[in-house]
């Protein structure tokens, strides 16, 4: 039983921390902020990470920072780099942020220090928020306080604590199952069984809420098996799916209940049907020893001995797979096989069921590879695959950048004596001194009130026609010979000269009357033209600097990728070094946990053996033993 | 029940012995753990800086002009594609995961596209395409016109509900 419940607790743990981080976000200020979110949601937390690092670094996340911090903080947790993540929580508690900050803080440092195995310092931090968290961390901050006092040995307290817990919520399930293991460990029989007799008649909602109760029962069983209440034992060991993956367990069980009742038919058949199974699952193993050890008391010798026999030659043909494994020269290709990670799939890594189904995890080595340090150790690998790919594409990705600031140099060779050619062009239309010598004239008109000066073209035109007038008027007049008609023209040159001077008196006078309308017009005609031309200074002055500082600029990209690709060629030689180190990690915990494995099954052996020698021995049965 | 405790206990054997191993191989996962840590801090690092580099390269600040997809909540449109057009050219014809769609609808916004447009008035065309109320197949297309300045642009595609008609609502507009 003592398997059991540690393989549940790790198994606890494990689905603790699996819970992806959860961001109430409904509506968001920034949309990389949200673009954040989107491969948060995803849980692609490396690109997550990295967007997130760019937006603060660029000032692109408008609105709250506080918040995108907590949210830096939380996912470089997901993807496992806790010393980044405790230095981004401590400097929020350095800093005035809000409390409901500070809670988020202290309760992310809490995490922290609970996966370091610092377990007071986790509930010293928890103790430190001050209100109840958003619903649901608040149920993760519960069973976080709890595991952490269960740790301490603090049972009573963690009990107390997972009370609290919301029952609503889809994962209340796993919170009264983390309940009665903390009653187990208290010793308190009866509360545990009484709360896992509750959940084991859970209606099974889904796969996960099914493969739960499933546990749960054949722990339930185990409990009444322990303590030789085999009727209720059985009934428990009946609840469990005959197919599913605790069947086995289930099986065995049942099989050892009606055994306490002497009800060896219904042992026999349990036993029988487990006999059949994938004979690498350990209940089937046992099994084969069971099954030879009901005939023996059933005192069916014979089929006994043959049995053990046949169990014999079941555990010899599983040791002889073992060796053949062992003495493989190595495991590489089945941890990849394990980690399955074909694709460039960055999708966040947590323990789940089907990380059990590979061609390593035969079902004896159920409880090795949930284990926390296997699992972890597995994350890593499969998370340094996943950077492998990454280094990879981008050394063709600083290829392309490369190819890119080669094209964009060439242009810029090739347009730069053009566009400064033009520009040059521009600047020999001096506008700047026509205005000045426009503003020079406007003063002299202002100052010698100058209406003529004002007016316009057509105005002029018109004053010197009527000059014009006036001369011929004056001149024909002077050189007249014709006496009696001299007095006829004088008369009407002198009306003409009159209305000539009328004329030109209605236009000076309106020149007048209009001059400081008209001179506050050019006046503010001056004004837009003089800020016309200094914005066509300034965005000359801009080209002029974007053509200057292109090939710098180009420059200065060539080193940023040039150190860059420095970067990623250090990575990758690193990565590599890593993945041998982290391939021959793992292969030395499965070899060691295949030789523990092999042990099991030579103490098996050896009891197969030590019966077939007893049944000899007291030569109890006919026929073969005889012989 | 002698057959159990022999079993039990070997299995108590093997637990410990179990327990041994992982002990004595904790340090050695301690320090492969923290150099993992300290290079994918190096690559997320490497990354970024790549990321900056290409986008000052393929996208300067001024002609820059961003196209994001957002979802208010559950619609009543299950988000199979969008075919997004700029100024009568098809740029973006993107087809949805279900995890995608998830994503969208608890908050995510995705940057569809990034185009470099030129200042002046432009306009953009979408087409949704995926499964509206009633498991009938939905196609909705809906235009926006645009002033693009020497500034960033941030064009937002919306996707929400309307509770009057019972229908999926498409705006295009300019990220507030």
């Amino acid at each position: 039983m003592v398997v059991f419940r540690l393989f549940f607790f790790a198994l606890i743990i494990c689905l603790f921390f699996a819970a992806p981080l959860r961001a109430d976000v409904e509506r968001v200020n920034s949309p990389f902020y949200g673009e954040v979110l989107f491969n948060f949601n995803q849980q692609k937390f490396f690109t997550a990470i990295v967007q997130l690092e760019k937006g603060l670094r660029q000032g692109q996340l408008t609105g709250d920072v506080t918040e995108a911090e907590i949210l830096l903080g939380s996912l470089y947790l997901s993807y496992g780099l806790h010393r980044n993540a405790q230095q981004i929580f401590d400097r929020l508690l350095e800093s005035s942020v809000d409390t409901q900050s500070r809670d988020m803080a202290w309760f992310y440092l809490a995490k922290i220090q609970f996966q370091r195995g610092y377990y007071q310092l986790a509930a010293d931090h928890l103790e430190k928020i001050s209100s109840p968290l958003s619903d649901l961390l608040e149920d993760d901050r519960l069973s976080l306080m709890a595991l952490s006092l269960m740790q301490l040995n603090r049972s009573a307290d963690a009990i107390e604590l997972l009370s609290q817990q919301n029952k609503n919520h889809n994962n209340v399930v796993y919170s009264r199952f983390n309940l009665a293991v903390s009653l187990l460990k208290l010793g308190e029989q009866q509360a545990a069984l009484k709360l896992l007799n509750e959940i084991a008649t859970t209606t099974k909602q889904d796969a996960e809420t099914a493969a739960l109760v499933d546990r749960v029962n054949v722990l339930l069983a185990n409990q009444y098996l322990e303590n030789e209440q085999f009727d209720l034992a059985k009934q428990y060991f009946n609840q469990v799916e005959l197919h599913g993956r605790f069947s086995s367990q289930a099986l065995l069980g049942l099989g050892w209940s009606a055994f306490g009742k002497n009800e060896f038919a219904i042992a026999n058949a349990a036993w029988t049907e487990l006999a059949s199974r994938d004979r690498s699952d350990s209940s089937v193993l046992e099994a084969h020893l069971t099954r030879p050890h009901l005939l023996y008391r059933m005192k069916n010798y014979s089929d006994a001995l043959a049995e053990y026999k046949k169990a014999i030659a079941v555990y010899q043909q599983q040791l002889d797979l073992i060796e053949q494994q062992l003495s493989q020269a190595d495991f590489s290709q089945l941890i990849m096989a394990t980690v399955g990670l074909e694709s460039d799939d960055e999708i966040g890594w947590y323990w789940q069921q089907d990380a059990l189904e590979g061609p390593l995890l035969s079902s004896y080595m159920l409880a090795f590879v949930s284990s926390h340090e296997f699992q972890e150790s597995l994350k890593n690998y499969r998370d340094l695959l996943f950077i492998k790919k990454n280094l990879g594409k981008q050394q063709i990705n600083s290829l392309v950048l490369d190819d890119i600031i080669d094209v964009k140099t060439a242009a810029n060779d090739e347009l730069k004596p053009r566009a400064e050619n033009r520009l040059g062009q521009l600047s020999e239309q001096d506008h700047a001194r026509a205005i000045q010598a426009l503003a020079d004239r406007i003063v002299v008109i202002e100052r010698d009130e100058d209406a003529l000066a004002l007016a316009s073209s057509t105005e002029l035109e018109s004053l010197h026609k009527l000059r014009s007038i006036d001369y011929r008027l004056a001149y024909n007049l002077e050189n007249l010979d014709d006496k009696l008609e001299t007095v006829k023209l004088v008369k009407r040159a002198a009306k003409l000269q009159q209305k000539q001077r009328l004329l030109d008196g209605i236009m000076k006078w309106e020149l007048m009357t209009s001059y400081k309308i008209r001179l506050w017009q050019i006046k503010k005609s001056l004004a837009e033209l003089e800020a016309e031309n200094a914005a066509s200074d300034r965005f000359k002055a801009n080209i002029q600097e974007i053509i200057n500082s292109l090939p710098q600029s180009y420059a200065d990209h060539r080193q940023r990728l040039m150190t860059a690709g420095q970067r990623l060629q250090l990575a990758t030689v690193q990565v590599d070094e890593l993945l041998q180190q982290h391939d021959a990690y793992l292969q030395t915990m499965l070899r060691d946990e295949l030789l523990v494995v092999k042990e099991k099954i030579e103490i098996y052996r050896s009891q197969a053996l030590l019966s077939v020698a007893h049944i000899y021995d007291l030569n109890l049965a006919i026929g073969e033993v005889s012989q | 029940m002698l057959i159990v405790r022999l079993v039990l206990f070997a299995l108590f054997l093997t637990l410990l012995f179990s327990s041994q191993i992982f002990a004595a191989d904790k340090e050695r996962f301690q320090s492969l753990d923290e150099q993992v840590e300290s290079l994918k801090k190096e690559v997320i690092s490497i990354n970024r800086e790549l990321f900056v580099l290409e986008e000052e390269l393929l996208f300067p600040a001024n002609t820059q002009t961003f196209f994001f997809v957002s979802m208010e909540g559950d619609t009543y449109f299950d988000l199979d594609s969008i075919e997004l057009t700029i100024d009568g050219k098809v740029v973006s014809n993107y087809l949805y995961t279900d995890r995608e769609v998830k994503a969208l609808s608890k908050g995510g916004v995705q940057k569809l596209h990034v185009e470099n447009l030129k200042k002046g008035e432009h306009e953009v065309v979408v087409i949704f395409i995926g499964t509206g109320p009633n498991e009938r197949d939905y196609r909705r297309g809906s235009s926006y016109k645009f002033e693009k300045q020497f500034e960033p642009k941030y064009i937002e595609l919306k996707i929400s509900e309307s509770q009057q008609k019972n229908q999926p609502e498409f705006v295009i507009k300019e990220w507030e």
